[in-house]
């Protein structure tokens, strides 16, 4: 598998210059790119570099504060199941930039996340719909849905996940609005006392973690 | 970002490779482009393998284990990397710029190369990893081998009705097994310090696409390589995927001028919820973000040829050594995604098809060697691949599969019934009016316009097609060419991943939204344009 011998003109002699007349696209790219982040992101931290990016719901600073909150004030491996607790009414049909358990996953990493049926929650946007079916229907979250029926599988359910819950001591539960903005005073903390959750303010979160934290520490 | 340890991670990727290359110990000379891309990308596949293999056996390496490991290959790599400089020196005579009236195209076509060499390098070292699939598919894995290791409850707890959240459990953890190792090494985890590795990834193939195709090309020339090499560097999807508006002469004219300048002259775009404002707010560009698309396509295609190169070389001039490279490309593909398990079915088969070929039109190759000796190379190859992948693949049977088994997915019924099924697809962005279409229609819709769409492919599908109906058109000459495999296994691996998004459980509509078909054929990019080279170049040639 050798050169080929020089015999006679190569079609590539024609198809080069065009070839080099194509790199226009990559090269506008290249010189609106190079642009934007001489305008916008030079000489900026890595924070301020995600915050001036638009159109990347992870990067949205009260959800990065939010993320740095928790983590600054649960010890790493603490669970927190998150949950959808209301549909906004913009949101038809909610689109995966709604997603936001899925951005706290990995962003409050090393705490873990827990959410209802894992598997729709983990799964395509194709399962996305079913995993929100799941809360406002089956386990009727936001208590919409009335009648008997609805009321023994909902009962049945939280049964089930209050099992759950106590096997894999998740302390911590946090419910958010499925809509495409994310605001801090949507988002609501609970911590598990004595088998229930207790509604935590988020401006009281800190010192409430802190000391939940400072006694473990102590062992009491 | 580049940090210390995103530098000394690539360093450790380069000079493991030329480790793992001494270790091959090759016999075929290279040129020295060919000779640091093979290494480098024997590195990109060797020390994830190490690395998760490492990491199932003892857990997390940790700073101090994984800065002795690096130290380990880097200084065997060194070792190696003089060792086999001084034995190429007196080998290979210096090379030549163009600089003849014939081919000074080819000296701008260089400088183009360099050019966009550079802008790989600055575009992963000044964005944050920021699309969906890179960081949540990909970095999330890298996350976890760096803190926990694998199989642990972060990996396994989503059967009950309550448990952790973890996208594709399934995919493999290659990717990220290069950002846990520049953690370790830098002391902490960071995706952004990882993301300009990826430019290893374009770079090593574009040196690899070069030093070959100058070996391929005409004797002398810089055509084939140049051109070759730009095709594949100045790739627009390389960088970007979308144009900055879905509507073309808007799209094309932001791209240019930037969204708020197109906006200004073409006026918003009116969506349902009113006027659709800087549609483009982000360069996307998921090849160099971190997903595992680019790792496949470089792995998996410079494998390939190097397995080609092998099939097709005289006797004597057989190395084995490609073997044992290709088999190992081909194991760090399967590392980096599953298609890249996929794609060795593909190679196994057009590698059959190959020797069938070569016995019914009794090539010379055969006459001169035994007749078992390419299906002995490429299963040696494919076991090779799967050695590297062994690691992987050893305990990926036991993590929960989400929504995509395709495997089981493939069967008849599966196939007959996608046949006959429709999906919603939107059909105006105005109005948000869906139709039901036929899933045959869509997708084969979504594959035309994928290879169709210049501004984000340039001239890599149209020119494929062109010069293969260029080379059936000399049929003879085409079924001596190392490109009639490296079609074939274009050709084979599309026509693979149109029967998968058949079956997909995914919205077709909603998964083309994310790039797809565009990532799947991307897989075999360097490889069309390897063969469409060939093809070209060999023009003016008697049959």
């Amino acid at each position: 598998m050798n050169g080929l011998p020089s015999k006679a003109p190569s079609l590539l002699r024609y198809l080069l210059p065009v070839v080099i007349l194509m790199t226009v696209f990559p090269g506008a790219f290249g010189a609106l790119y190079t642009r934007t982040w001489l305008d916008e992101r030079q000489g900026k931290g890595i924070d301020q570099q995600r915050a001036s990016i638009k159109g990347v719901p992870w990067f949205k600073p009260e959800f990065r504060g939010l993320v740095k909150r928790l983590k600054e004030h649960l010890p790493e491996g603490t669970g927190i199941l998150v949950e959808p607790h209301a549909v906004d009414e913009k949101e038809a049909q909610p689109g995966g930039r709604t997603r936001w358990f899925l951005y706290l996953n990995y962003y409050a990493y090393p705490l873990r996340i827990y959410a209802y049926e894992p598997k729709l929650a983990s799964g395509t946007l194709v399962d996305y719909t079913p995993w929100i079916d799941h809360h406002f229907e089956a386990l009727n979250i936001d208590n919409s849905l009335q009648g008997m029926s609805a009321s023994i599988k909902r009962d049945r359910l939280l049964k089930d996940a209050d099992k759950q819950i106590a096997k894999r001591d998740i302390e911590w539960r946090l419910t958010y609005p499925i809509s495409q903005s994310f605001r801090m005073e949507n988002v609501k903390l609970y911590h598990r006392e004595d088998g229930a959750w207790a509604p935590v303010a988020i401006p009281a979160f800190a010192a409430l973690a802190d000391s939940i934290f400072a006694a473990n520490e102590a062992g009491l | 970002m580049i940090t210390l340890s995103t530098l000394i991670t690539g360093f450790v990727l380069f000079l493991g490779g030329h480790c793992a290359l001494a270790l091959f110990h090759p016999t075929r000379t290279k040129r020295p482009s060919e000779r640091h891309a093979t290494a480098l990308l024997l590195g990109l596949a060797l020390v994830p393998a190490l690395v998760i293999g490492l990491v199932l056996a003892i857990g997390p390496l940790g700073p101090i284990l994984a800065r002795a490991l690096a130290l380990a290959l880097a200084v065997g790599g060194t070792f190696a990397l003089f060792r086999t400089r001084e034995c190429n020196k007196a080998k290979r005579a210096p090379l030549r710029l163009p600089c003849n009236g014939e081919e000074y195209f080819g000296l701008i076509g260089f400088i183009a190369i360099l050019i966009f060499g550079a802008f790989i390098v600055f575009y992963t070292a000044t964005m944050p990893m920021h699309i969906f699939d890179p960081v949540f598919h990909f970095a999330y894995k890298g996350k976890l081998l760096y803190s926990e290791g694998l199989m642990t409850s972060s990996w396994m707890d989503v059967e009950d009705s309550i448990g952790r959240v973890i996208t594709h459990p399934d995919y493999p953890p290659g990717v990220g097994a290069i950002e846990a190792l520049c953690g370790w090494l830098g002391g902490t985890f960071s995706e952004d310090a990882a993301r300009p590795l990826f430019a290893l990834f374009a770079l090593a193939a574009a040196a690899f696409l070069f030093g070959t195709l100058k070996d391929l090309g005409r004797r002398g020339s810089w055509l084939a390589p140049v051109t070759g090499t730009l095709m594949w560097l100045a790739m627009p999807f390389l960088y970007y995927s979308r144009l900055p508006h879905k509507d073309w002469g808007k799209g094309v004219y932001g791209l240019f001028f930037g969204p708020d300048a197109a906006e200004a002259k073409y006026g918003s775009t009116i969506g349902p919820k009113g006027p659709i404002a800087g549609e483009w707010s982000m360069p996307d560009g998921w090849t160099l973000d971190g997903a595992g698309d680019l790792p496949l396509a470089a792995l998996f295609s410079c494998g390939f040829i190097i397995l080609l190169r092998f099939v097709f070389a005289k006797r004597d001039q057989r190395d084995t050594a490609d073997i044992l490279i290709a088999g190992t490309l081909f194991g760090g593909g399967a590392l980096m995604k599953n298609e890249g398990l996929a794609l060795l079915a593909v190679a196994a088969v057009v590698f059959g098809l190959t020797w069938l070929l070569g016995l019914l039109r009794g090539a010379k190759q055969d006459a001169e060697g035994s007749r078992l000796m390419i299906p002995f190379a490429v299963g040696l190859a494919l076991v090779v691949a799967l050695i590297v992948a062994s690691p992987w693949l050893a305990v990926r049977a036991d993590i929960p599969t989400i929504g995509e088994d395709y495997p089981s997915r493939l069967s008849p019924s599966g196939l007959a019934e996608s046949w006959n099924a429709t999906q919603a697809v939107r059909i105006s962005r105005v109005t948000s009016e869906v139709a039901q279409v036929p899933v045959p229609r869509i997708v084969a819709g979504g594959f035309a316009d994928a290879f169709t769409h210049i501004p984000r492919f340039g001239l890599v599908w149209i020119l494929f097609l062109a010069s293969v109906l260029f080379g059936l058109a000399r049929p003879k000459r085409l079924l001596y060419s190392p490109a009639l495999p490296a079609a074939l296994a274009v050709v084979g691996a599309c026509a693979l991943y149109a029967l998968v998004l058949f079956v997909t459980p995914w919205n077709l509509d909603a998964l083309f939204k994310t790039a797809i078909p565009d990532r799947l054929i991307f897989h075999v990019a360097p490889l069309a344009i390897f063969a469409s080279i060939l093809i070209i170049d060999s023009t003016g040639e008697r049959e």
